[in-house]
């Protein structure tokens, strides 16, 4: 079973992606849980085109790579910002997610950990107008539920407005623990999410997205 | 009643025309003759060579300073002061104000001297109006008008005398000379002359000579201005010269001027202990008793069973059965009444209260000594050397009182037994002759971390029918909600609605329908005031199905916003801010709370700002808390905290998801 574990910097796609369910049960899963835009409040803003359900497009395994350790950061169009990772990264094509930006993986062994990148190029989407979408977008998925938010200043960001919104899995054997960060940025926010099938890796998990910082902060 | 013809209207304009114009001359006639201490010159219709020069600086540099937006700037003040053996010092001052546009007349047409007639004579020897063709119009002393300089409060023969300019206008110069000749003989304070050498508007030049005819070693003078260039071309001879001195910028929020405004200080040698000594002898030698005393002081001593208590029952009745009033005339400006006076007339003024509090204490066997007090200096490092002209006020300390290092200001009434906001952190001299005398005897007085206490409660019942009902009640405490509370218990009905009005106009702008607010505890020092309201909005949220509920915190974000200084130049002593506030929500009995909003933590240098949501029974509890310490902030760390703030305020909106059936 692969461990990867990615990062991504994307929007949320509307459609679930055409990923092998058994293998990358953990992609799947946080794919489901990003997907779609419907829900209270007010419509995300569109994503890109998805690829990921375009014939022959390549199992999410196959292109992983080792990251080059001194690599941090990624370009987005609303700046640029970077996640410390710990462990050992792996890096895929992106591809599989409809970018080709390289992303960052999180690699705790034993374990299907995933970090996935998005930025919403929107100075108009707030915090509320995200994180109401995502616990929505849970809650319809129906395999975990929320649990708290706190919202604080991002250590790494002086002023920077960050909302920290954990959940819990429901007890069954899809069962995964799904932090969500999500930060105010000059060009809309950016949100970190990261899931794990154990809550022993949860501290692990919210370590390094709360290490996630915006170049020039 | 027929109305008038036009012939009939123009006679009777014409009879107001001339009973009007009759008044005015009747009221020139009228005016009274100048008092024995005020001498005017006539002049001679001529202008010296300073005025000259003066009326060209104006004309080369007026469009410079009316694009700098100053309606007028001080072209020239040459001031000498002279220390004459008698004793006595002769003060020799010209003041030439250089006019730039038509509100500069308005702002500074009026010419003004301070005087305390007691001591000082004053001889106006020039004032006119070089305009820029080089005519003069002289000051008509008819015109001079002298009021008295004090609060209505204060009795006293310090006097204002006003000279208007005549004919100002733009691109003319005012110029005023005069001579102040004041005895020292036997004055009860030593002698101090403190100027300020920066104003609103620009100073162009400078120039201030002292001429001491007394020993060298009875002056002392310094100035905390490095461009003030100060030589001493004899022995008995300073001579300090400054240029072009700029306005002093000015800021929003300012706690004093007189602490960021560069001063020159001339006064009579001495050293803290000896000023303490001879100012705090002075309230010493009017600590008698009397029969009234003695029944009072027996009252509070079998009343009260400690030290504490009694102290503060005796604030209590100083401050509040003794009203401010001051008899300050001659010498009564700086020596107290006797305690047994000013029991008898249950009014004083700060120093005639102190003396009653020390003598009751003392009588109670209770320590408690005189403290000098300064209201416009707040950072001790600004006073250049020992000097009485630092301090406007009196206050008393005793160990006994248990807050602020137990000092305690009698003048305010309906006040508790602590410092008040005004003087948190003022710069303070010691008179007190016992053991527990601080040392050193010149301090700044303690400043509370917290000098703001607010407590918010609120009660919102959500009806199935979309209806909001909601009652507030929030209190004021603290320093600084004592002196609200001081100042409201003090003001008419009429006033105190205005005022709760306003703060409610300023918090919640949208709401049309202004609720009928109670106060009440505006009698009781010992705990905040408070005010209550009730609200009642139809159709206020959407009462069916999943949705999410939005309420903006108004008190919070109006008490925050309050902490946002828009500084640019200067420092401000921010005070302390501790919030506490606890929203209830009450769904109807078809709802339930479904999602609880974010918990805040936003900590910074400055403060924190927490929210938590709890759930109580089928009620959900919102609690809000925010500690903001009291802190000296720069202009940049303002700019950082408001940037701060304003983030904080966007998350600052209460936010849940419910759902009703």
């Amino acid at each position: 079973m692969t461990r990867a574990t990615r990062t991504r910097r994307s929007r949320p796609s509307r459609s679930k992606p055409n990923v092998h369910p058994g293998r990358f049960a953990a992609l799947l899963f946080s794919a489901i849980l990003l997907g779609g835009c419907a829900g209270g409040g007010r419509p995300l803003p569109a994503p890109p085109p998805d690829a990921s359900g375009a014939p022959g497009a390549p199992g999410i395994g196959s292109g992983l790579r080792a990251v080059d350790p001194a690599r941090r950061s990624v370009a987005a169009e609303n700046g640029r910002y970077e996640v410390a990772i710990e462990g050992p990264s792996l890096l895929g094509s992106g591809a599989d997610f409809g970018s080709q930006d390289a992303d960052f993986g999180l690699l705790i062994p034993e374990d299907e950990v995933v970090l996935i990148f998005m930025s919403y190029d929107d100075p108009s989407v707030t915090l509320d107008m995200v994180t109401a979408h995502r616990r929505d977008q849970v809650r319809k998925n129906g395999k975990a539920h929320f649990e708290k938010e706190e919202r604080f200043f991002l250590p790494s960001g002086r002023h920077r407005v960050a909302s920290l919104a954990y959940f819990e899995g429901l007890p069954n054997e899809e069962t995964r623990f799904l932090y969500s960060l999500v930060v105010a940025g000059a060009g809309g926010p950016i949100e970190v999410v990261g899931s794990t099938t154990r809550p022993k890796n949860g501290a692990k998990l919210r370590q390094a997205i709360m290490r996630l910082r915006l170049l020039g902060d | 009643m027929r109305a008038p013809s036009g012939r009939r209207r123009a006679v009777w304009a014409g009879r107001i025309l001339l009973a009007l114009a009759a008044l005015i001359v009747a009221a020139e006639a009228r005016a009274e003759p100048l008092p024995e201490w005020l001498e005017f010159r006539p002049g001679d219709g001529s202008a010296g060579p300073l005025a000259h020069e003066a009326l060209a600086k104006l004309q080369k540099e007026r469009a410079g300073w009316l694009d700098a937006g100053y309606g007028y700037v001080e072209v020239a003040w040459r001031t000498q002061i002279t220390i004459e053996r008698e004793p006595r010092v002769r003060m020799h001052r010209t003041e030439m104000r250089g006019f730039v546009s038509d509100v500069g007349g308005q702002q500074g047409g009026n010419f003004e001297i301070h005087v305390k007639t007691s001591r000082a004579r004053i001889s106006i020897l020039r004032a006119y109006l070089l305009r820029s063709d080089g005519s003069i119009e002289e000051v008509d002393a008819r015109s001079i008008q002298v009021t008295d300089a004090q609060a209505p409060e204060l009795f006293s023969d310090e006097k204002r005398v006003t000279i208007p300019m005549r004919g100002v206008v733009p691109g003319a110069i005012g110029v005023l000379e005069y001579e102040e000749v004041r005895d020292l003989d036997a004055d009860p304070m030593p002698w101090s002359l403190y100027t300020f050498l920066q104003m609103a508007v620009p100073i162009a030049s400078q120039e201030i000579t002292v001429v001491n005819e007394r020993d060298p070693s009875w002056l002392d003078w310094k100035t905390n201005d490095a461009e003030l260039k100060c030589t001493s071309r004899a022995a008995d001879r300073i001579v300090c010269e400054r240029a072009a001195t700029d306005a002093i910028a000015s800021d929003p929020a300012i706690n004093s001027y007189a602490d960021l405004v560069p001063h020159l200080i001339f006064a009579e040698r001495v050293d803290w202990n000896a000023l303490a000594e001879r100012v705090g002898g002075l309230v010493e030698g009017k600590l008698d008793s009397s029969p009234a005393i003695a029944a009072e002081v027996e009252r509070i001593r079998s009343g009260f069973a400690d030290d504490g208590a009694r102290a503060e029952e005796l604030y209590r009745v100083v401050s509040n059965q003794v009203r401010y009033l001051g008899f300050e005339h001659g010498d009564s400006a700086v020596v107290p009444h006797s305690a047994s006076e000013t029991w008898a007339k249950r009014f004083g003024d700060c120093k005639d209260k102190v003396t009653l509090f020390v003598a009751m204490a003392r009588a109670l066997g209770i320590d408690a000594r005189p403290v000098l007090a300064s209201t416009f200096h707040f950072d001790a490092e600004r006073l250049l050397l020992p000097a009485g002209s630092y301090f406007d006020h009196m206050i008393v300390c005793s160990d006994a009182l248990r807050v602020d290092d137990g000092c305690v200001d009698v003048t305010l009434a309906s006040s508790p037994a602590a410092l008040p906001f005004q003087l948190q952190g003022a710069v303070a001299l010691d008179l007190g002759t016992g053991p527990t005398t601080r040392r050193p005897r010149l301090h700044e007085l303690p400043r509370r971390e917290i000098l703001w206490e607010v407590a918010i409660e609120r009660e919102v019942e959500l009806g199935c029918d979309g209806g909001a009902r909601e009652t507030v009640a929030r209190s004021n405490g603290g320093a600084l909600g004592d002196i609200i509370r001081s100042a409201l218990a003090a003001a008419t009905p009429a006033d105190r609605t205005q005022h709760l009005n306003d703060e409610f106009n300023s918090a919640l702008p949208a709401i049309a329908d202004r609720p009928v607010q109670q106060i009440s505890g505006l009698a009781d020092p010992s705990r905040p005031y408070s005010v209550r309201y009730s609200t009642e909005q139809a159709a206020a949220f959407q009462a069916r199905g999943r949705e999410s509920y939005f309420d903006f915190d108004a008190w919070l974000t109006f008490h925050l916003r309050s902490m946002i200084i828009e500084n640019k130049h200067h420092p401000y002593d921010l005070p302390g801010l501790e919030l506490a506030s606890t929203t209830r929500y009450s769904l109807c009995e078809r709802g339930r709370i479904e999602t609880l909003g974010p918990t805040l933590r936003f900590e910074r240098e400055w403060g924190e700002i927490r929210r938590f949501y709890t759930l109580d029974g089928d009620d959900l509890v919102v609690e809000s808390k925010v500690r903001i310490p009291s802190r000296r902030l720069t202009p940049a760390q303002a700019a950082d905290m408001r940037l701060s703030i304003g983030r904080v305020l966007e998350q600052s909106a209460i936010r849940f998801d419910y759902a009703i059936d």
